[in-house]
Formats: C-alpha cells, structure tokens, sequence
C-alpha cells in the first residue's frame, strides 16, 4: 500500500515465487512495483482489510521458510553515473518514501530533477516515539553514504543536507566525520512534527514551501534515510524494497523492540514476535499521532510502517470532551500556522468557503492541536473530515462543469 | 429671500441628478427576461438545491434561458410545473412525486470496535474502517449526515439508522449526497412495499450480524406472480414498474424485512 494508482498482480493463484521477485507492476507514473519478501507460493489474490480501514486487492504468500533469493537479483553499477537507469531502477525496485506517507520515490526524483538545488535527507524522525530512522542510520551508514551521492547525481542538486535531531548524538558522532564536503549535517533540536517536509525545509534551510506546492517550488528534495539506503541497496544488490525498520512499543508491551519486518507481514505475528503474551487494549499502525489505529490485527505492515504502538488500558481512556474555552493554544502551536479554533467552527458549521479561505488543506493532519486542547476537542478527526467535505465539494463541481460543458 | 434661493438651487441640483440618472439607466440597460421574474414567484424559494443550481433564483435564471427543463423543481411537483410551463408556454407532463428512502433498517448485533469520534457519518468512515464501525459492512451509521441535511426535518434516525418522513420529504435529494454509504435512494411516494436492506453477505453471515437484513432465502422473488422482487447482490431489489401492491411478498419474509408503506392507496 501506497499512495497512487494500484498496481498490477503478475503472479496467479499457485505461482511459485523467490525474495525479492516482481510480483505486482506498477501502473502510471505515481504508483510502485511489489516485491515478493519471501519464497513460497501465492495461495490467493484476494481483497483484504489494510491499516487504512479499506479492503484492498492483496497478495498472499505462504513461506516456505527458506528465503530463497531470486537468482536474476543482480548489482546495477551502470546506475551509478546515469541518472536515467537509476530513476528507472528506484521504480523497477519498488521504493517509496519510508517515512509514513509513502510517496513513490522516483515520481520524487522526477519531480525535483533540475529545480532542486539542494537535497535534505530526513533523519528528523517523523514521531515522538519511533527510532527507525536513527537506528538505520547506525546500521547501514556506508549503504547511506553511498545512498546520498546517488540521490544527488539523480536530482542534479550541488549540495545536500543531512538533518538529524540533537538527541541522536550516536548517529551524529558516526556520520560527521564521514560526510563528503557536498554534504552538511544539519543538527536540528528535538521536536514534534519536524520529519514533515514542509516543516523540515523550513528549520533546515529557512525556506517556505507555498500553500498548495511541492519541495521542489522551493528548490529542494527531501529523502528519508531509511530510502536513501534502499536506493544504495537496490543499486549495489539489486535488492527491491521487501523489508524495512519497524518501531513496536508501547505500554501494552512487556519489552519495546526495534525489528526489521518482511513488507506485508501481518500485525499481529509482529506483535506476538516481541512480546508473546501482550494483550494491548488498543493498536496503532504509524506513530502515535498520525497512525491508524487498528480493530483487525491481520492487517498487513506496509512499505511506509514505521512503527506500531500497543496500548494499555490506562492509555486509550476516553475523556469527556468540554466547549472550546479560546485559549488559543491550537494556534500558537500549528506547525502550519493555522488557526485550528475557526477551522473547528467552520467543520461544524460545514462552511466550505471559509475552509477554504483559512486554508484547511494546508493542514498535515499532525495532530498537534488536538494534543494540546484543554477542551479535548477532536480538532484533528474534525479536519480530517473537513478535507473530505472538501474533496467532495470538488468533485461535485468538476462533474456539474463537465454536465454543462456537454449540455452546450 | 434667502430660503428661496435654496430651494431654487436644490431643485436644480435634483432635476439635474434626475437627468443623468435617467441617462444612466438608458445606457446601462441589461436586458432581464421577464419571465425569470415570474417564474421566481412561483418556485417555492426554499432554496433547498434540488435541481442542482444555487437556490431557486439560479433555477428561474436557468428555466428561463433552457438550460433546465420547466420540471426541474422537484419539492414543487405537478403544481409548480404546471405553473412555470405556463409562463415558459410549454406543456409539463405529470409528475410523480419521489421520495427518499434508507435501504436500512438498522439492528446491527453489535459493534467490531468502540467508536468515540466526531458524531459525523462521513468522519466514522475516514478512521478505523472505511465502513464504520458497526458489524454490517453494508448498512446505515446512525450518526444522522442525513438528518442534518435535511432541511425539512424529515429524516430520523431510530434503532440505529435513519428513516424517512415520506409526508415531510420533498424530494429534494439532498441526503442522498450527504450519505457516505450511499444508501439513500429516491423511491414513488406511493411505493406499495419496501425493502429496507443493503447487506451484500451470505445469510449465515447476515445472521451474526444483522438482526433485520436480509438472508436471501428468496421466498419474495419466488412467490411475487409480477417479477416485482428479485434477490439482488444479496438483497432484495423492488421494481416499482411492476409493483402492484398485493403484499404477498410482506408476508411471507421470515425477516420481516419487507414491509408495506401506508401511502400505496392514498
């Protein structure tokens, strides 16, 4: 699961597959290639509930416990200087951003090639809570290295910016010493919600993003690391993106543990890997803040699951919510600057016009508001549908100047 | 003397403002059909979207100029239409007044999860699962979108889904574009029997979930003589084209899904 077109199944119910073998195509410029993450037997192509709530048309393999790698896996060095092939190997391997929001990574490249003159990669980790990013980045520094290069050569960008919180002082003692000279570590202080792009353009490099535009209007390309060194790995193994850094904590656990997790492995066998006899009251696929919260736990990890929280009871206690009191905490805390107390009215009031003009859409759905309301408000559910309402509206518009332009 | 020089030169300035406004009127002169007047008048001017334009003055502009037809208001039915198909000089055929309806009656057996966000139907599908939280994947919320649309009080929401007020609802389909679920449809106001169930699954299924849906045994299709009731998609689906009213089917549903309405012989 990821953002864009679905892809295409290129396997059949019985087909026999290796790690690491194509199994899905993708479709259109804004989708990604599958990979199979073990070896055995496709035993159904079927929908299947996902940690966004919806069924989705998923494939399901039963392992044959032996992992055996595809054979035509091969290292790709004619990537290392042409950023054409190495574009045309980020989408053949299937790589998306693996931060949370899971944009196709070459459609990214794609997008900043030329206008980007400076690269950040994101070690900013993208919740309170999740240590995947700092602990790939200890794992696999030379894969990183080499993973920053590459990405640079493919953007066409001079410099690049390495942004890691100051709390991470292990990662910032191993990797300043190694940087090349086009390259800056940029020691950020630890906050919440600094792994988004826009904020991270923004404390990194001083530049603002417009309402409604992309990185690269301002110049820039933002990589998480842990895609940076699938970029580095797909290049110098041919390995596809099948298996990625998980974060499983929570109080429900008895031992919160950091794992690396086949792509598509059900919730539940992660969970029970780390602590067999947890009994979480309430489970959260993604951070804390911006995650899903599951009520079926055979849902599949996905490529952008960077952590999975379980909750005690004492955790998920639901607490009354009041009148908002206009303290204006919400708005002094919007990492977008917007004003949370009048977008809340307007959802209630369904005031489509004023969303708009209070710019709704800017909203990254952080989360920041709603933790810090005193009334409990539910701010951000409320502009989750908010932007529903929206998209709807939209919709409706589009299809009435469609019937119109036809009528004429 | 003094006062009659004011007055001279008031009555000069407002003869001469006259002048130029009179000037001004003929210039700027925009040509309105008359008939968009009229027929603003006689539009109910409820302004409840309906016909698709913003509010009733956007329908009179568009009926007036041919870009809807003399029907297009649907809370006025026959008698608005014969009315503006007077002044358009066309002939309006009949119309039949349609009503909304919920293929659901509710008595989900239970919920796969506790939901304690916005009371907002749409909101319960964007987080946990796109089909809410109830056991029926298929059926009503009962967190009452609907309701809140409805500008004229005819929705409720009762043993967890909404109903229609048949003798309240104009219409105007607005709730049918406030459900998420897409459960609302326009049925005739005289509609003999409905069928209120949307549920896709097996009756096994249905069964653990669903105190009222359907289980798909088909007796209705089976004993209807019209072809008026067939089990579709796992629900039965009535074609008010052959519907004749004989209630048959009502009686025979172990369920008592089916059920009469008291406006077939009104």
């Amino acid at each position: 699961m990821h953002i864009g077109a679905p892809s295409r199944p290129l396997v059949e119910v019985g087909t026999q597959v290796k790690r690491g073998e194509k199994i899905a195509e993708a479709q259109g410029g804004i989708s990604a290639c599958l990979h199979s993450p073990v070896s055995g037997t496709v035993s159904a192509i079927e929908p299947h509930l996902t940690a966004s709530g919806s069924r989705t048309d998923c494939i399901v393999i039963d392992s044959d416990g032996l992992n055996t790698p595809d054979p035509s896996l091969r290292p790709h060095p004619e990537c290392e200087h042409d950023p054409d092939a190495l574009i045309a190997l980020v989408r053949e391997a299937g790589i998306t951003g693996m931060g949370g929001a899971g944009f196709p990574t070459a459609a990214k490249i794609l997008s900043a090639r030329g206008k980007a003159d400076t690269v950040l990669f994101n070690g900013a980790e993208c919740e309170p809570g999740i240590v995947s990013d700092f602990c790939s980045m200890l794992d696999n520094s030379p894969q990183l290295l080499h993973g920053m290069e590459l990405l640079l050569m493919a953007c066409g960008a001079e410099k690049g910016v390495l942004a890691i919180e100051e709390n991470k002082s292990e990662a910032i003692s191993l990797l300043s010493p190694l940087l090349p000279e086009r390259i800056t570590l940029r020691v950020l202080p630890t906050a919440y919600p600094q792994g988004g792009e826009k904020q991270l353009i923004y404390r990194s490099l001083g530049r603002e993003v417009p309402s409604g535009g992309l990185p690269a209007d301002v110049g820039c390309a933002v990589f998480n690391v842990e895609t940076v060194i699938a970029v580095a790995e797909a290049v110098e193994s041919g390995k596809p993106l099948i298996e990625r850094y998980c974060t499983v904590t929570g109080t429900a656990l008895q031992k919160p543990k950091l794992v690396k997790i086949a792509i598509g492995t059900p919730v539940e066998h992660i969970l029970r890997s780390v602590d067999p006899l947890c009994e979480p009251r309430k489970v959260i696929a993604g951070g804390v803040m911006m995650g899903s919260s599951l009520f079926d736990l055979s849902v599949p990890a996905e490529k952008g699951t960077n952590g999975i929280f379980a909750m005690a009871l004492d955790d998920t206690r639901f607490r009354e919510q009041s009148v908002c009191i206009r303290c204006g905490r919400c708005a002094e805390n919007c990492p977008m600057g917007l004003m949370p107390n009048y977008l809340y009215m307007f959802v209630k009031k369904n005031a489509l016009d004023k969303l708009r003009a209070y710019h709704l859409n800017d909203c990254l759905d952080c989360g920041v508001c709603a933790y810090g309301c005193p009334a409990r408000l539910p701010l951000n559910q409320s502009f989750r549908l908010g932007k529903a309402k929206l998209r709807a509206d939209d919709a409706a518009r589009r299809a009435r100047e469609q019937a119109e332009k036809e009528a004429r | 003397m003094n006062i009659l020089s004011a007055v001279a030169v008031l009555a000069g300035l407002g003869g001469l403002f006259g002048l130029a406004l009179a000037y001004a009127s003929g210039v700027f002169f925009v040509k309105t059909d008359a008939r968009e007047e009229r027929i603003s008048e006689v539009l109910p001017g409820i302004n409840c979207g309906g016909c698709g334009f913003a509010g009733c003055g956007g329908c009179a502009e568009a009926i007036a100029a041919g870009r809807a037809a003399v029907t297009a208001c649907i809370p006025g039915g026959s008698e608005t239409a014969a009315k503006v198909a007077g002044i358009m000089g066309v002939e309006a055929e009949a119309q039949e007044l349609r009503v909304a309806f919920v293929r659901c009656a509710g008595g989900s057996l239970g919920q796969k999860y506790e939901y304690t966000g916005v009371k907002d139907c749409l909101a319960a599908t964007l987080t946990g699962s796109s089909a809410g939280p109830q056991l029926c994947e298929q059926g009503c919320l009962g967190f009452g979108s609907c309701a809140a649309a409805c500008r004229f009080g005819a929705l409720r929401v009762e043993n967890g889904a909404a109903v229609v007020d048949a003798d309240l609802c104009t219409g105007c389909g607005q709730c049918v574009s406030a459900c998420p679920k897409k459960l609302i449809d326009m049925i005739p106001y005289r509609a003999a029997v409905t069928a209120p169930c949307s549920g896709c699954e097996k009756g096994s299924v249905t069964r653990k979930r669903c105190a009222s849906g359907c289980i798909g045994c088909g007796k209705c299709e089976k004993l209807c003589e019209h072809g008026a009731v067939r089990i579709i998609g796992g629900h039965p689906v009535i074609d008010y084209a052959k519907c004749v009213g004989c209630g048959e089917c009502v009686g025979a549903c172990p369920r008592q899904l089916l059920r009469t309405t008291p406006r077939f012989r009104s």
